[in-house]
């Protein structure tokens, strides 16, 4: 059987099939796709979906405007994915994930943006992910993304274990290396993090782990860093780290961290991640135990990562988020930082900071500062 | 005498709870200097050989307090304006590890001293004074005792308290440098420090099991040795503890 076989199948619910089939193609290199209108789905397609994505405006569906019971005319996909989630249990469908996919995000994200917060929003309809609809540069990662998601929910078991045995599962699905010497710290790093462990994961088929791992800690500094954070950690410009890891010598770089790189669910949904733990071993014994050191974090970063990495010339970096509380690739002085609380920031991840000048200046980051800084915005 | 040990464990949670409770109280230029500690101990835990390191908080990058403006006295009623500045340093090696990253233990090799500074700003004047010095510490086999104490001073030929000269040895309840800057904030901030230790966070819920246990064995320890007759503090002065007291 092929890689691809594997993965089970995408159903995509259009009520437009143009439209439904466009984001088939854009996947046809990638894993099995299936469209079908709204009135169209049927059981066999339930049982066999990994990952459902239901498009948000649904307003070519006659026969639902036939009917005349307002609790029989889902308006709209978040109402239809559902209206489909609780059929699965019945069906004894295996774990499915839903997905919203539309070229109207902007009107799920309130007065934000929803590019890079695609997590809030599909954290507040209680769906697993958004994702935009369209073509452009984005649609290769679309399609990795898609994939990833639907591979995730095939490694689900088919039961989750009782929670004696849950933390092995955990282990498991995330890869964390079982013979690393971080293997021990990384796993405390997982568990500070609250992974749904008991009725959450028991009662849904172990989507909740995909969820935490969706909503909470791959947009987040957690035990898991992107590139970014990465960045920060070796006192390096981000936007250099970017530029490199995405160019034809990151492939260097992505060989010399290979051991520290994740691997497990999800791994390859947003681009690349690391273990914090793995992360800080690796610079304690490349630093000969001065893991703070500047000039030897810039250091270790030039000569085993890549030359043309851009040290930072700030003392003590903290990533910065920007005004639609989005990490971005600029670092601050963390003694003219102040921390934000977010909503959706999880407690367990690394403190969201935006710059005093940025909070003095945009009256909604002030009013997120969190009240130890309060004080130094007057 | 074996050194006296610590659970990996409970270090790392004690930094980790408290870099959380005292966030309203450090200055945010020293905000990373606890979680940096925590790391180190994770990143020296999960090694694989077995060597001494020193755990440091160094004089450099210290871990500054927020400014107190005169609320060493109760409601504020203090004349100064003043900062605290905590540094430590800590030489250990892990006790023993089947596999790395599992030690459970690591033992102290005779340095264990935790520094205050208390930094003022004076208006009248330019710059900033340091107005008072002492180090909490915890001896090794060879001092004089007594065990747990603390010195004033001490880092510099001058008068008073000059390096030449170690005595007083006062003795001292707070070990670790986390359990000393509780000590420095419930002094520099009188009423706020209690008032925030009031809120039952789930820090504090962290905090406080932990330090309890290490104060009780510490008390047990001494009231076993003031139980024994002679003169207390001359019993106490002599004794060290074995080296499990705290594990």
């Amino acid at each position: 059987m092929s890689a691809k076989a594997n993965r089970g199948t995408v159903l995509i619910i259009d009520d437009e099939d143009a439209s439904g089939n466009a984001i088939k193609e854009i996947l046809r290199d990638t894993i099995r796709a299936k469209v079908r209108a709204p009135g169209d789905v049927t059981e066999a397609d339930l049982r066999q979906a990994k990952l459902v994505l239901v498009d948000f405006k649904l307003a070519s569906w006659p026969v639902r405007d036939e009917q005349d019971t307002p609790s029989l005319r889902p308006q709209d996909g978040i109402a239809l994915a559902a209206v489909l989630r609780s059929n699965l249990e019945q069906l004894k469908a295996s774990p499915t994930a839903f997905a919203l996919i539309s070229g109207m995000l902007s009107e799920l994200s309130g007065s934000r943006v929803f590019t890079n917060r695609e997590h809030a929003i599909a954290k507040a309809i209680d769906l697993e992910w958004v994702f935009a609809k369209g073509s452009g540069p984005g649609q290769e990662q679309f399609a990795t993304s898609v994939t990833s998601l639907a591979d995730a929910v095939a490694k689900l078991p088919k039961e989750w274990p009782q929670i004696e045995q849950s933390r092995r599962m955990l282990c498991k699905l995330l890869a964390i290396p079982p013979r690393a010497a971080w293997h021990y710290r990384a796993l405390d790093d997982v568990d500070r993090s609250y992974p749904p462990h008991d009725i959450l994961v028991e009662t849904s088929q172990g989507i909740a782990l995909l969820r935490w791992l969706l909503h909470s800690v791959l947009p987040f500094p957690t035990f898991l860093l992107d590139y970014r954070y990465l960045a920060a950690r070796l006192s390096i410009e981000p936007s250099s780290l970017r530029r490199i890891l995405f160019s034809k010598q990151g492939a260097q770089v992505r060989k010399v961290l290979h051991r520290y790189e994740y691997s497990g669910l999800l791994a390859s949904f947003s681009g690349p991640r690391w273990w914090r733990a793995g992360i800080e071993h690796w610079i304690w014994n490349e630093t000969k135990g001065d893991p703070f050191s500047k000039p030897a974090l810039q250091t270790l970063a030039r000569a085993k990562m890549a030359r043309a990495l851009k040290p930072s010339q700030i003392e003590k970096p903290v990533i910065s988020l920007d005004d639609q509380f989005r990490p971005t690739d600029d670092l601050i002085e963390l003694s003219s930082a102040v921390q934000i609380g977010p909503d959706g920031w999880p407690p367990f991840a690394d403190a969201a900071w935006v710059s005093l000048d940025a909070a003095k200046s945009n009256s909604t980051l002030a009013a997120l500062v969190t009240p130890p800084d309060r004080a130094r915005l007057f | 005498m074996a050194a006296l040990m610590f659970d990996f464990q409970e270090v790392i949670n004690e930094i980790e709870a408290f870099s959380h409770l005292a966030n309203d109280f450090i200055a945010p230029e020293s905000r990373d200097v606890l979680p940096r500690m925590r790391i180190a101990v994770e990143s020296f835990r999960s090694q694989k050989g077995n060597y001494p390191i020193d755990l440091e908080i160094s004089r450099v990058n210290p871990l500054r307090t927020r400014l107190s403006r005169g609320a060493y006295e109760k409601g504020s009623g203090g004349g100064h304006d003043i900062y605290g500045e905590i540094s430590s340093k800590w030489r250990i090696k892990k006790v023993s590890q089947k596999q790395p990253g599992t030690a459970r233990r690591f033992e102290l090799l005779g340095i264990a001293s935790t520094q205050v500074r208390l930094m003022c700003q004076q208006p009248a004047h330019p710059g900033i004074r340091e107005i008072a010095m002492w180090r909490m510490e915890i001896a090794d086999s060879k001092s004089p005792g007594c065990y747990f104490h603390i010195q004033i001073l001490g880092d510099r030929p001058d008068f008073p308290f000059p390096n030449s000269l170690p005595v007083p040895r006062l003795p001292n309840l707070m070990l670790t440098p986390t359990s000393v800057a509780e000590f420095v904030l419930a002094e520099l901030f009188q009423d706020d420090w209690v008032a925030h230790m009031t809120l039952r966070t789930v820090h504090l819920n962290r905090w406080a099991p932990i330090q309890r246990d290490r104060w009780s064995k510490l008390l047990n320890w001494k009231l076993g040795l003031i139980g024994a007759g002679g003169s207390p503090w001359t019993t106490i002065k002599q004794q060290q503890p074995d080296a499990a007291l705290f594990v």
